[in-house]
């Protein structure tokens, strides 16, 4: 392909040494100009210390990518060429230099004015467990491009998806299953379609076989070689597998901490490396044929790869190369022309190999078999790799999708892997009938086989029922719940009456029915127990997404808040505030809050946001740094966008048994307000009032104390019940969500 | 190690200095000045006496005066007078103090025994008759509040027991330990309990998740293939590693009862830190307030410290810094 124009920069001095050899055909896709990627370096003392220590991951990178060709980037983990792929497509920030795409320069672009690039540049991500949103459909995920750039109409959208799923070997039938009920391969195959969704010119593969079984790894790759040829895709192919570059690349360029030390023709570096570095990395590639691999000893390299916080002086390489002389200390080689047939094949290094010589320094004696050799064994190597499919690349276009249709999976059965484990089911059902639910609903079914949840839900519906039936109690009884008995209410010392005829569960010191009283003091309690709830987690939820998804100063300050809200005695400062309310009414406009329901709620708010906040942020700090959400950026999603439909998803199962485990605790503070006599004001009935009134009695009136406690026990135990079994079904493993 | 202790120490400062800040504004809000120097002159007063109440307590300045010189009474160690006696709050907390300390100090060891011991049980035998039990009453004392617990220990322990001849616990109220050690327990043991119980079943819980999980640990199966007695297995191996989160919330439970057990206190009558901030709330005595909040937070802060220091020496991967 356009492996003839090659062009590329020495990255020390980024001076413009272009090499044109033939006339330009066309501007190359995508021109990496000098790249410079620093990462400050995180220590637990943040003020001070010695200056600014960064990440050197790609330093003074030049690159260009030619129109349809394929650039495997290779090299040891940590080398930068992740990072390298991500600030190509600007999923990251440049610290210095440009990034060119398609005659634009991208790197100053502001998110907005990026959105349209973001159309022809796609990636496919490494992990197949870990880019797709377990909690959205197929369907949902592979649309997710026409939705973030309102390309096509909601009814037009299932038609493209089914298509692309067609396209790249799923089974458009599918389109309602969730990720968790595909295997890997399969998986990985969404990812592809989702990035082809917009047809881009372009896209970052960043290792996306590593992850898969070899047979499967054969499978997707020529899945990407045939959409190349039937959509003239541009790669950028990352990889630390020397054998699946070597097979589906035009021109590989090899990495060592952060810089490119050689680049070229496939046929070139794979078969006469000129860095040390790089044959280094050849000769470890695995050999499958036992006597190849007797007579190619691999070069084991001493020491261990430097930090890229502060890299070796000179040629980077230096201190691990067996060649390293004095000049390699100090200089830094640039990436130059070597001698070769190929003037496109470039190395950085003082002292390179010469054709076909050994990184031993020792000549083998017959060089040129002992070169055959390993080019055999190498192909050999990808042969094994790519197994009986090798041949597709070769297929017309059309027939790629046949060999890649569903049918054609058979190294894969579809099955086994799709099924999710349920451990904790007591019996699992059958296959058939897991398939196709949603987390949401397996959760249901857990819940609905746990015997102690049912009855709790069933006591809180009667509560409910109890507290909604309050007026027609009152009047079947006949007693209101203000109305005093003084003569039958009352014994002749003035002393409540215990539960009679007239009185179902006695009375109260004044008289009053208990039994009407605990009525209406329950729909208090479960108002407050809600209300209270949901203001609570819906103030700590949203600091929390907003907190932990966008880093930085909007982070800080917000943790800091919540550190000091954590730090707050909770009840004094509840008393106090709900007294001083209680003593002066504060007025905002024509709302009015005194004592009452409103400022119990609100105070019980405001003192336990802070530790839904903590926890919310917490999770979704970690699914910030998923690869589901970075996919979602490289799609052009906006923020608002990502943590609406990516991470609040994930976060849900949290959050609801946050709140049903909030409940109780509510209602446990209204109740305690209202024993301090700091919440609801008498005469209206509430529980924790009761108990308090009650508290004078004890000696006389048993029943007045004990069946207001009795109910507040009831309610509050048939809450943690509910939680509880809500959360073993959310998340069987039994980790506890209050940690 | 020193680095960490100021940089924590400083912070700690912060929070309280916030906390304190939060409080005047509170009560700025609220009734103010007024209505304290009414209620203390009386009703009869003419309002030339309420004038000159209110200039004697700065009440008749703005907020920010108020609150400098509480701060610059603060640094040289003073928390102010009580508007109602002219007691020294100092004073006032130095006598409630002990109060609260003696609360926390036998409740303390209870629900930490309690809570600790059972979760490892019921982890270490999940779904035994034992673990059910545990985490039944668990599940019951965590669903009681407090108040609820303290009334009827007190119905049933107290009254129902000494009204039958068994006068084992006595009625609500204090005895200073230097007055009799052994009346300060018996006063103490029905306060312990009801303190004791609701918090142990919240350790329980968080013990059996914790250590359920570290059981489930490659580690731990690796000892016991290499033949490490079970007792060691469960204590060293598993119990050290699960007791990161249980330190946590006993740092925050401990800090939290520091300002007053405020709930506990008003049930069995115990004038503690707790108490006296009540008392004061419903007077709007702003430097008792004031003075109970500062000791709270101080509390709050110095126990998060002390749990960070424990993380160290409980896990040696965390380094202090």
């Amino acid at each position: 392909m356009g492996d003839s124009t090659d062009q590329v920069l020495s990255p020390r001095e980024g001076t413009a040494a272009v090499i044109d050899h033939q006339e330009r055909v066309d501007e190359p896709l995508l021109r990496l100009h000098d790249v410079v990627k620093h990462f400050p370096v995180r220590s637990g003392a943040r003020l001070g210390r010695h200056g600014r220590e960064v990440v050197r991951a790609v330093d003074h990178v030049s690159l260009d990518l030619q129109r349809g060709e394929t650039l495997g980037l290779v090299g040891e983990t940590g080398c930068g060429k992740s990072t390298l792929g991500r600030v190509a497509l600007r999923l990251l920030d440049l610290t210095s230099g440009s990034v060119n795409f398609d005659g634009t320069d991208l790197s100053r672009l502001s998110d907005r004015r990026l959105l349209p690039y973001r159309r022809q540049m796609q990636m496919i991500f490494q992990d197949p467990y870990g880019s797709l949103n377990g909690r959205r459909r197929v369907g949902s995920i592979i649309g997710d491009p026409f939705a973030i750039h309102g390309v096509e109409s909601r009814s037009a959208r299932r038609q493209s998806v089914q298509e692309l799923m067609e396209l790249v070997g799923l089974n458009p039938e599918h389109y309602n299953r969730f990720p968790a009920e595909f295997s890997g391969g399969q998986r990985q195959r969404i990812g592809v379609a989702r990035a082809l969704a917009l047809h881009p010119k372009l896209i970052v593969c960043d290792e996306p076989v590593s992850a898969l079984d070899v047979s499967i790894q054969a499978q997707i790759v020529n899945l990407l070689a045939g959409l190349q040829r039937e959509f003239g895709l541009t790669y950028l192919f990352i990889s630390h597998d020397l054998s699946v570059v070597r097979h589906l690349c035009d021109r590989i360029a090899v990495m060592y901490l952060g810089q490119i030390v050689e680049i070229g023709p496939v046929s070139e570096v794979a078969v006469n490396p000129r860095h040390p570095y790089t044959a280094a990395l050849l000769s470890a590639v695995p050999v499958p044929d036992p006597d190849a691999a007797a007579r190619a000893t691999p070069v084991v390299l001493t020491g261990d790869l430097p930090s890229p916080i502060d890299p070796p002086t000179g040629c980077r390489f230096h201190p691990r190369c067996p060649r390293a002389q004095d000049l390699c200390r100090v200089e830094a080689p640039a990436l130059q022309i070597r001698l070769g047939p190929d003037a496109a094949h470039l190395a950085a290094c003082h002292f390179p190999l010469a054709n076909g010589e050994r990184l031993d320094g020792a000549q083998g004696p017959s060089s040129d078999r002992a070169t055959a050799l390993l080019v055999e064994s190498l192909r050999q190597s990808a042969q094994a790799l790519v197994g009986d499919l090798d041949a597709a690349p070769q297929l017309p276009a059309d027939l790629a999708s046949e060999v890649l249709s569903p049918d054609g999976q058979g190294a894969e059965p579809p099955d086994a892997e799709s099924v999710v484990p349920l451990p904790g089911e007591p019996e699992p059902a059958p296959a058939r009938k897991v398939q196709m639910r949603s987390p949401w609903s397996l959760a249901f079914q857990r819940l609905r086989h746990d015997r102690a949840s049912i009855v709790s839900a069933g006591v809180i519906l009667s509560i409910v029922l109890f507290a909604i039936l309050a007026p027609v109690i009152a009047s079947l009884t006949g007693h209101g719940v203000l109305e005093q008995f003084p003569t039958i209410g009352l014994t002749p010392d003035g002393l409540p009456k215990g539960p009679s005829a007239t009185f179902l569960l006695g009375t109260d010191d004044l008289g009053r029915d208990l039994l009407v009283r605990l009525a209406y003091g329950a729909q208090i309690s479960l108002m407050v127990g809600v209300l209270a709830t949901a203001l609570t987690v819906f103030v700590g939820a949203i600091v929390g997404l907003i907190s932990g998804y966008f880093s930085g100063l909007v982070d800080t300050v917000f943790a800091r808040v919540m550190d000091v809200m954590l730090a707050i005695p909770f009840l004094l400062f509840a008393i106090s505030l709900a007294s001083v309310v209680s003593v002066t009414p504060l007025h905002f406009g024509p709302v009015t809050i005194g004592p009452g329901i409103s400022i119990v709620v609100i105070v019980i708010g405001i003192f336990s946001w802070a530790t839904v906040a903590r926890i919310v942020r917490g999770q979704v700090i970690a699914i910030r740094n998923r690869e589901f959400v970075e996919a979602a950026r490289a799609l052009g999603a906006r923020s608002w966008r990502i943590i609406l439909f990516d991470v609040l998803p994930n976060v849900m199962p949290t959050i609801i048994v946050y709140t049903t485990l909030l409940i109780p605790v509510s209602i446990v503070s209204e109740a305690a307000l209202s024993y301090l006599g700091v919440g609801v004001q008498p005469p209206t009935a509430d529980w924790g009032q009761m108990i308090a009134e009650a508290q004078g009695y004890y000696q006389q009136a048993w029943w007045f104390l004990t069946f207001p406690s009795a109910a507040l026990i009831l309610t509050t135990l048939a809450f943690n019940i509910l939680g509880d079994g809500i959360r073993d079904a959310i998340d069987p493993r039994g980790t506890d969500f209050r940690g | 190690m020193i680095r960490f202790l100021a940089r924590r120490i400083a912070l700690g400062v912060l929070v309280m200095w916030c906390v304190t800040l939060v409080v005047f504004l509170i009560f700025y809000v609220g009734p103010g000045a007024g209505d304290v120097a009414r209620a203390l002159a009386g009703r009869e007063a003419p309002p030339s006496t309420v004038a000159l109440i209110a200039r004697n307590l700065l009440l008749d300045r703005p907020w920010y005066v108020q609150y400098g010189h509480f701060l610059s009474q603060l640094l040289h160690g003073n928390l102010g007078y009580d508007y109602y006696n002219s007691e020294s709050v100092n004073t006032i907390i130095a006598q409630a103090f002990p109060v609260t300390f003696s609360l926390i100090i036998g409740a303390a060891p209870l629900w930490l025994a309690f809570g600790i011991l059972s979760g490892v049980y019921s982890a270490v035998r999940p779904r035994s008759l034992g673990d059910r039990t545990f985490t039944g009453v668990a599940l019951l004392f965590y669903s009681t509040p407090t108040f609820v617990l303290g009334v009827l220990l007190i119905l049933v322990l107290y009254y129902e027991l000494t009204v039958h001849g068994v006068s084992i616990f006595p009625a609500p109220g204090y005895v200073p330990f230097t007055q009799s050690p052994l009346q300060w327990a018996r006063a103490l043991i029905l306060p312990w309990l009801a303190l004791a119980l609701v918090l142990a079943a919240a350790y329980t819980r968080l013990t059996r998740s914790s250590m359920l999980d570290v059981l489930g640990e490659d580690y731990v199966r690796t000892a016991r293939a290499k033949g490490v007695p079970e007792r060691r297995v469960i204590f060293r191996h598993a119990l050290r590693a699960a007791l990161n989160p249980i330190v946590t919330q006993a740092g925050i439970d401990i800090g939290v009862l520091f300002g007053g057990a405020v709930i506990t206190e008003q049930v069995f009558d115990l004038p503690g830190l707790g108490w006296v901030a009540v008392h004061a709330i419903q007077e709007q005595d702003l430097p008792v307030i004031i003075g109970v909040v500062v000791v709270a937070s101080a509390g709050v802060v110095a126990a998060n410290l002390i749990v960070d220091i424990l993380y160290a020496v409980l896990d040696p991967r965390v380094r202090l810094h």
